[in-house]
């Protein structure tokens, strides 16, 4: 767990996703007091339960990593094949900047899709591309629509869980990645001009403060009494947003991490 | 009894040994748990904190993802 959080810290910008599932039946409320007091830096994606189809080991803690495509590359315990596993990584993230394919064409267009995450250029490539035996065009309009339907959810997903200043900035990232894609471009620019309504504008004030608090207990740069005041304080000031009630809950887990120590 | 006995610890080997055989090569999606140079087949993430709404598989495509096991106990 140490090293995967590390990793998320500095592959994350080039592209690897960490996934931290916790499979001793821990459930979601209680899990944020616990990362607040035991691992305080982490940012990565925690998961409950199992359930990914791969070969497992003998318990936890167990580590797998999943290539660019889709393929185990490895697996094992963390602290095993630890050149190896960073090897892998590096050359899976070469491939997020080069793109990758059987062909120059698909190559390209990953890199578009992926590398520069410049959705309307890789549609650009693909509806180039001719019809061919292999399919390839055709795969590679499935993946081009699955990375804009996931971005597109994206801004209503964080949305939904009160993280407003990540759903503007997930609707600045899709209006920048589909531009001069008209219809694509359309959407983008209404679902970023939803964060200009009074409303909302309350609720990314109060989101920014949330957010200054958490930077502050990942960098341990605040003990989590302080934190969890500054935070009952944001609830207080933004009283019957959906930004204010994260604040309290937030609160509420740096309370009981609190108590814990 | 001691007839039974044998047969329960000689049921697990006797399913293994039923269980149909497992296609080999990297391109084929195949059932059960993927290998090592296996493509995992498209499966969904449980409920999670710090993502972004993405939970399938196929959503991380083109992006390397270092899953990591662990526990709170």
């Amino acid at each position: 767990m140490p090293q995967a959080i590390e990793h998320d810290l500095d592959y994350r910008d080039r592209g690897l996703v960490v996934v931290l599932p916790e499979v001793q039946g821990a459930t979601l409320q209680s899990l944020p007091s616990f990362l607040f007091k035991v691992f305080p830096k982490l940012e990565a994606r925690v998961v409950r339960g199992g359930g990914v189809p791969i070969v497992m080991g003998r318990g936890i803690p167990y580590s797998a990593l999943i290539g660019v495509d889709g393929t185990l590359l490895w697996a094992g315990h963390p602290s095993s094949g630890g050149k190896e596993r960073d090897a892998c990584i590096e050359a899976e993230l070469k491939k997020v900047a080069t793109g990758w394919g059987e062909s120059l064409a698909a190559k390209k267009v990953r890199a578009q899709l992926y590398g520069k995450q410049d959705l309307a250029e890789a549609k650009k490539l693909i509806d180039a591309l001719p019809d061919d035996p292999d399919a390839e065009r055709q795969a590679l309009q499935g993946e081009l629509a699955v990375a804009h339907a996931w971005r597109v959810r994206a801004v209503q997903a964080l949305r939904d869980e009160a993280r407003f200043v990540e759903s503007k900035q997930a609707a600045q990232a899709l209006k920048k990645s589909v531009a001069g894609e008209p219809e694509w471009e359309t959407e983008a620019t209404q679902l970023l001009a939803d964060f200009d309504a009074e409303a909302m504008t309350k609720e990314l004030a109060a989101a920014k403060k949330v957010d200054v608090v958490l930077r502050a207990v990942r960098g341990k740069k605040v003990k989590l009494d302080v934190a969890e005041r500054r935070l009952r304080a944001v609830a207080k000031s933004a009283a019957g947003t959906a930004a204010g009630t994260r604040a309290e809950q937030l609160a509420d887990a740096l309370a009981a991490a609190d108590k814990k120590r | 009894m001691h007839v039974r006995f044998v047969l329960l610890l000689a049921l697990p080997s006797l399913v293994v040994a039923q269980a149909p055989r497992r296609e080999s090569g990297p391109d084929s999606a195949r059932q059960g748990p993927a290998q090592v140079g296996d493509k995992v087949a498209e499966f969904s993430f449980g409920p999670m904190l710090n993502g972004d709404g993405r939970r399938k598989l196929s959503e991380f495509r083109g992006q390397p993802i270092l899953i990591d096991f662990w526990g709170t106990h």
